[in-house]
């Protein structure tokens, strides 16, 4: 029996499908995070007590979606905003939408342990939306 | 851990969660935040307990991981029981697709969010 010609084959990128789409974003938005949070404490200092321990969490995500922290020396976002009160404002922003978009990356994963990682991200980052607004 | 078996484990963690609330949900300073989150768990435990032919049955006591003696241990009862929801949703959240998924992953945040709510610290994978 004669075989059937099978279509082209999907490249391994292809094939990732969603997941390797996923992935790579999931943790350019921690990284872009990692960096907004450094360069706020950077400038205000007294915000470091605060934010510290939420920002080496962001480490940690980014190293479970198998990215890597920005080189030493990468420029910073030029955007620091004004005030501490102004840069909270602005990270808790940030926050709710990495929570968002954590939950819309889990929903298209296609991966089922890459989406129970994002799963507990989007979690950690709801989290934190709560605890930068204080008690 | 297949998706029934992860819906399961949601029924009883809820239930867990359900009995905790009505243990020391008196105890807390919040009491209308205790009441709604108690009203949210039975909701969200009957959501997921339907899409099961036969779901766990709530047992009649669970050992407490703290004992509720005072505000602060009800609180902290509370903030643990609610970040022990989180890994089992994302289970859930694993194994299922689509609604339920969105579904799971939005309750997996409302439980870590519940838990900073009753005073703890976030953590990087709530749990």
């Amino acid at each position: 029996m004669p075989l059937l010609a099978v279509a082209a084959c999907a490249s391994p990128a292809d094939s990732a499908g969603p997941a390797a789409a996923t992935a790579p974003a999931s943790a350019a938005d921690e990284a872009a995070l990692i960096e907004q949070y450094d360069a706020i404490i950077s400038a205000f200092p007294t915000l470091a007590i605060r934010l510290a321990t939420i920002r080496d969490q962001h480490a940690a995500h980014l190293a479970a979606l198998g990215g890597a922290p920005a080189a030493p020396g990468t420029p910073v976002p030029s955007a620091v905003p004004r005030t501490a009160q102004e840069a909270v404002t602005a990270l808790t922003a940030a926050e709710k939408a990495a929570s968002v978009m954590r939950l819309e990356d889990c929903v298209a994963a296609t991966d089922p342990q890459q989406a129970r990682t994002l799963a507990l991200i989007a979690a950690s980052e709801a989290s934190h939306v709560a605890e930068m607004a204080g008690p | 851990m297949t998706l029934d078996e992860a819906r399961a484990a949601v029924v009883r963690g809820e239930d867990a969660a359900i009995y905790a609330y009505s243990i020391a949900g008196a105890r807390v300073p919040g009491r209308r935040r205790a009441t709604s989150a108690l009203d949210a768990h039975r909701a969200a435990r009957s959501n997921v307990a339907a899409r099961l032919s036969r779901p766990p049955e709530p047992s009649s006591a669970y050992t407490l991981p703290i004992r509720p003696d005072s505000p602060d241990q009800a609180r902290a009862l509370l903030a643990a029981v609610e970040n022990a929801l989180v890994p089992v949703y994302s289970d859930l959240a694993s194994a299922s697709t689509g609604d339920e998924r969105r579904r799971a992953v939005i309750a997996a945040q409302v439980c870590a969010t519940r838990a900073v709510g009753w005073g703890v610290p976030s953590q990087a994978f709530p749990s």
